[in-house]
């Protein structure tokens, strides 16, 4: 007995052999487009993957594979091709396998492996693309590619291919659209108004407003992002960490900037008073001591980009020891180092961090290097969670974290930081009492600059025109002074041997290199008996509004000054002219950020008396609103009487708003009006009118019918003139006869003048 | 000169409309003598008939849908048949057969009832597919072919198919590709009191329609087609049309929506409408008020809900161009 005489199969087999033969796509057009779609999407992928990893190459193997195999596809969309569809399956089910296999061995970062398989199935699948359903899920494909490319695109590099895909998805969805309504052509005829370059412009300049619209103000909320990280591929560390060590690659020895074989490790400074060039490409204060009796500045590269929730300082470690002409870290034994492991599962370390007092908020950062740096992990203060390659780091004491490797271009890790808020109240109130593990360290001077050093400090603090009794407005008020009354030497001479670099600043040359403000604030404020300490880092870089990206330069890396308060934590104060006192924080991030991120932006584009001249404008606009809104609320507190006033002048400026948006309406009516022809325009404003007193015409509302529905409800005067304007504006309309719209105009005036208010 | 032979060109044009729209009122005169009230539907009828399609009567028995066919048929000079259809109705009953001449010792086609200018195909759905199915194809073609040769039938051939939709039993209904050969589908329904009154006053003096006079002769009624196909349908309107039938192919409660051929059929009836109206172009209310007739019938509604119902929903949701 055959298989087929089994009753339920038989059923089944008739059914199969019964069912009419499914349609195949004929239209070439839309199969090239749809190609071209999904070459689009694998070539952004690639060219996107750059950014973070190492270029894939997929597209040259996978975009002439897919051409050919669409090519294929297209001679042989009538055949059943039973043979190719088993091949296919096994390739894929091989692809499916790799793709789990490169999934348990790779868990940083899925996303490249899910694109690659995409591609793999797509170049499988387009062996056998007869119908329309077929092609959608290629396009459904191309969009998924497009969109893991976005996500790996750190530049604008990504934008001219989303444009390009738009407008290659515009035609396709409509001949998608129009073959499912069976009204596509087969090969490449004309598609006449469908696909006029004109209307597909105008429709991609559409969709690109309103998704730059979208995008601008959309709410940048915290926690919207997903708890799987992007961090590179694990990297197994050979050999002993010790966490003891600075691995920077632009330093090595004595402060030198010798560059090229730039080996050391860490361990320079051992004269940290030797005359000395900066190195051009690393920033001179990241490593153990730092010496500031170099000179000269550094060629600006990007070195980072960052992706966070919040801009700020990417802080990369702090010095608690003061030299006399520079840092240095005293605590770096191994006791003084805290060695953190991760899970072989997880990619996550988990950091201790303090008590505080203060509100804090999470902050997610991810960062990218684009040139190496040394082996400190760059983060927003304070960090809880770290996702890093390697399976160890160390945490010193002034809360740097050191990785066994150097960060080498392409790396990508996440912070997670609990990042306090800045309470000025709250902390003006810290106690000013300190236990020993802060005094022991933090109030560290040398001998024989103390005395004079506090001295200009006080005298500097008893100049201020209030008594300033506690340690935030001291360290404030010191800040501000050595910004406004020091100045940026960009030429200061070599330190003498044992010259002091704070009297020298402070006395002798009124100003120095920008960090040696840091450095003279730092020392001037444990002069006067509050903690601090000097820490180094990165500003937060040019914001791109379109990638997402804070791009971060080795000129952006700065030392600033932190003064520890007293179980609030540690805070930063700028005192470098141009830069503001108080750098960037949580506080400034709003959930339309992006929005004032992008006005800077675009202003750094237009002149600078557009800008002014705009930016005047704003500030009035501003000022009139916050101006009209505290006179409204003063109002409001003159007891029952305010109360009602301030009732009457809302309901007055309400109906003042409505007046100027109908002003706007009516305005914008008349303009449309002058451009149509006399009888439309006619017939226009006799509908606004009507409308005005209350005899709406429904959309679908044939003038004929919307006459017959005035004749109930209008004097008989009325009622027939508006049935011959309707009458006539149809003849014209659809008949193309001439009327005498002159006539009718005067009619309807005088009837207005008579009888309806105008 | 050449301004004299427009003016004198566009007179004569005049001339040539006017006479038509009489020829139009006589005829409908000419019906309502023996037709009582209904002038509604007889202008749906002609609708059908000028616009080059048939017609579906589904009413109950005795409103009076033989009288009308009868009437038209004489109205416009023409041959009228009539099938009485019955599940023994065999397809060469309708179209007719060749059948042996002993005397000339040939086959002689003997033409069915078809080769008329009007015929009244009553009580469609009780003919058996095949039957239904060789008329429909007439309907279409406008020829029979029988052995091999292809005979026209006259021009003009109009069908008025008739059908019961109360009583269901015995029958074979239509299938919607049959359905939509009918441009239009309407229903002569009940007369009013006062008609009905009327009626019977009229007993004792009633014309028969043997005694109607011929008000058009048959060129007449095929200029009268022309001329309709000449009705000016601006393209926003045809927009318009293309919209309501696309919106019924994508009506959640419609199950099959209205074919390309229906969009057609609405098209040839919105220009005849507008030449009975007297119009030499159509307008919104034309598409508005034919669209019920035209598309109901065309459309497979989902969970027994009302064709008419979703088409009156349709045409107060898409706008007016």
């Amino acid at each position: 007995m055959s298989i087929t005489q089994v009753p339920i199969l038989k059923q089944l087999w008739q059914r199969i052999e019964s069912a009419p033969p499914l349609e195949p796509e004929d239209s070439l057009l839309l199969r090239v487009l749809v190609q071209g779609l999904v070459t689009l999407g694998i070539i952004a992928v690639d060219v996107a993957a750059v950014d973070t990893v190492d270029p894939l190459g997929i597209s040259f193997w996978a975009v002439p594979v897919s051409v050919v195999g669409a090519g294929w596809s297209w001679v042989n969309r009538r055949k059943r091709n039973i043979a190719v569809k088993f091949c296919i399956a096994i390739a894929m089910l091989v692809a499916l396998g790799l793709f789990f296999v490169r999934l348990i061995a790779e868990r940083n970062d899925t996303r490249l492996a899910l694109a690659e398989l995409l591609i793999q199935l797509q170049v499988f699948h387009s062996f056998d693309l007869p119908r329309r359903k077929d092609l959608g899920y290629s396009i459904v494909i191309g969009l998924i590619l497009m969109g893991v490319a976005a996500t790996l695109s750190q530049t604008l590099m990504f934008a001219p291919f989303l444009i390009v895909f738009l407008a290659l998805a515009i035609p396709v969805l409509i001949l998608d659209y129009r073959s499912r309504l069976g009204l596509l052509p087969q090969g490449f005829q004309n598609m006449g108004a469908d696909l006029s370059p004109r209307r597909l412009s105008l429709i991609l300049l559409a969709i690109l407003a309103v998704g730059l619209t979208i995008f601008a103000v959309l709410p940048r909320l915290p926690g919207y992002q997903l708890r799987t990280f992007p961090v590179s591929a694990p990297i197994e560390f050979e050999g002993q960490f010790d966490g003891d060590q600075i691995i920077n690659p632009g330093y090595v020895q004595f402060g030198r900037g010798d560059g090229e074989d730039a080996v050391g490790f860490g361990v320079n400074g051992t004269l940290p008073g030797q005359p000395g060039r900066v190195d051009p490409n690393q920033y001179y204060g990241f490593n153990l001591q730092m010496n500031q009796n170099l000179r000269g500045e550094m060629q600006p590269r990007v070195v980072m980009r960052v992706r966070s929730q919040a801009e700020g300082f990417w802080r990369v470690m702090a010095f608690d020891r003061y030299t006399g002409q520079g840092w240095e870290v005293t605590r770096n034994q191994e006791d003084d180092l805290m060695k953190l492991d991760r899970p072989r599962w997880s990619l996550r370390f988990n950091l201790p961090w303090s008590v505080t007092l203060n509100r804090t908020r999470e902050v997610v950062q991810s960062y990218t290097i684009v040139s190496d740096l040394p082996n400190l992990l760059p983060a927003l203060y304070e960090p809880k969670d770290v996702y890093f390659p390697t399976r160890q780091i160390v945490l010193d004491k002034e809360g740097a974290l050191r990785s066994p490797v150097p960060l080498a271009e392409g790396m990508t890790y996440t912070v997670v930081s609990e990042v306090p808020y800045r309470d000025r109240t709250r902390l003006r109130s810290a106690p000013t009492t300190y236990p020993r593990y802060i005094t022991d360290y933090y109030l560290q001077i040398p001998q024989r600059t103390l005395g004079r050093v506090r001295q200009k400090t006080e005298a500097i603090l008893a100049g201020s025109p209030k008594v300033l009794t506690d340690f935030y407005e001291q360290s404030l008020y010191l800040a501000q002074y050595l910004k406004q009354n020091y100045s940026i030497q960009p030429n200061l001479p070599y330190l003498e041997p044992g010259e002091d670099l704070v009297e020298a600043f402070l006395f002798k040359y009124q100003g120095g290199y920008p960090d040696h403000f840091s450095t003279v604030l730092t020392v001037m404020l444990r002069s006067i008996g509050i903690p601090a300490r000097l820490v180094v880092g990165y500003r937060s870089g040019e914001f791109n509004p379109f990638t997402g990206y804070y791009v971060v330069r080795n000129t952006d890396a700065v030392a600033l000054t932190e003064v520890c308060f007293h179980k609030y934590g540690w805070f930063m104060f700028n005192p470098i002219p141009g830069d503001e006192v108080v750098p960037t924080s949580v506080e400034e991030s709003q959930v339309f950020g992006v929005l004032r991120a992008f006005w800077a932006w675009l202003a750094g584009w237009l002149p600078s008396p557009m800008v002014g001249w705009l930016n005047g404008v704003f500030d009035l606009l501003t000022s009139a609103f916050g101006w009209l809104v505290s006179r409204l609320v003063s109002v409001f507190n003159w007891g029952w009487v305010g109360v009602l006033l301030g009732i009457v002048l809302v309901t007055a400026l309400v109906f003042l708003g409505w007046l100027l948006w109908r002003g706007w309406q009516a305005w914008r009516f008349q303009r449309w009006l002058a451009r149509q022809h006399p009888m439309e325009a006619l017939y226009q404003r006799m509908l606004r009118q009507l409308s005005a007193q209350g005899m709406h015409k429904a959309k679908a509302q044939t003038p004929l019918e919307f006459a017959a529905q005035c004749r109930g409800q209008h004097p008989p005067t009325q009622a027939e003139l508006i049935e011959q304007i309707c009458s006539a504006y149809v003849r014209w309309r659809y008949g193309g006869q001439a009327e005498d719209w002159a006539a009718l105009w005067q009619q309807w005036r005088s009837l207005q003048r008579r009888s309806w208010p105008r | 000169m050449m301004e004299q032979e427009s003016t004198l060109s566009c007179r004569h044009l005049n001339r040539m409309q006017n006479v038509m729209r009489e020829a139009i009122e006589r005829l409908t005169e000419n019906l309502g003598r023996t037709i009582v009230g209904k002038a509604e539907s007889i202008r749906l009828v002609l609708v059908a008939l000028f616009s080059g399609g048939h017609a579906l009567l589904e009413d109950v028995p005795g409103v009076g849908k033989t009288l009308l066919a009868k009437s038209l048929a004489r109205s416009i000079d023409g041959k009228f048949q009539r099938i009485q259809c019955t599940p023994d109705l065999l397809p060469t009953d309708v179209t007719g057969t060749n059948i042996w001449n002993p005397r000339s010792g040939e086959f002689e086609f003997m033409p069915g009832p078809v080769f008329s200018n009007v015929l009244l195909a009553d009580e469609i759905n009780r003919a058996t597919p095949r039957t239904q199915s060789a008329l429909l194809e007439v309907m279409e073609e406008q020829q029979v072919t029988t052995d091999g040769v292809s005979r026209h039938v006259p021009n003009p051939f109009f069908v008025i198919a008739t059908q019961n939709p109360v009583e269901y039993q015995g029958t074979f209904p239509l299938p919607e590709a049959q359905m939509d050969r009918f441009t239009l589908a309407l229903s002569l329904g009940y007369p009013t009191e006062i008609e009905e009154l009327q009626m019977l006053q009229r007993l004792g003096q009633n014309t028969p329609p043997e005694d109607l006079q011929p008000c058009l002769s048959l060129l007449e009624v095929q200029q009268l087609r022309q001329r309709c196909a000449q009705v000016r349908v601006e393209a926003s309107l045809q927009q318009y049309i293309l919209e309501l039938v696309r919106a019924t192919r994508q009506d959640e409660e419609i199950v099959l929506g209205v074919s390309p051929r229906g969009t057609v059929a609405l098209h040839k009836a919105v220009q005849a409408i507008a030449f009975l109206e007297g119009r030499d172009f159509a307008i919104p209310d034309d598409v508005k008020y034919l669209a019920p007739y035209v598309l109901s019938h065309r459309l497979i509604p989902a969970g027994g809900r009302k064709a008419r119902n979703i088409v009156e929903r349709i045409l107060w949701t898409v706008a007016i161009p």
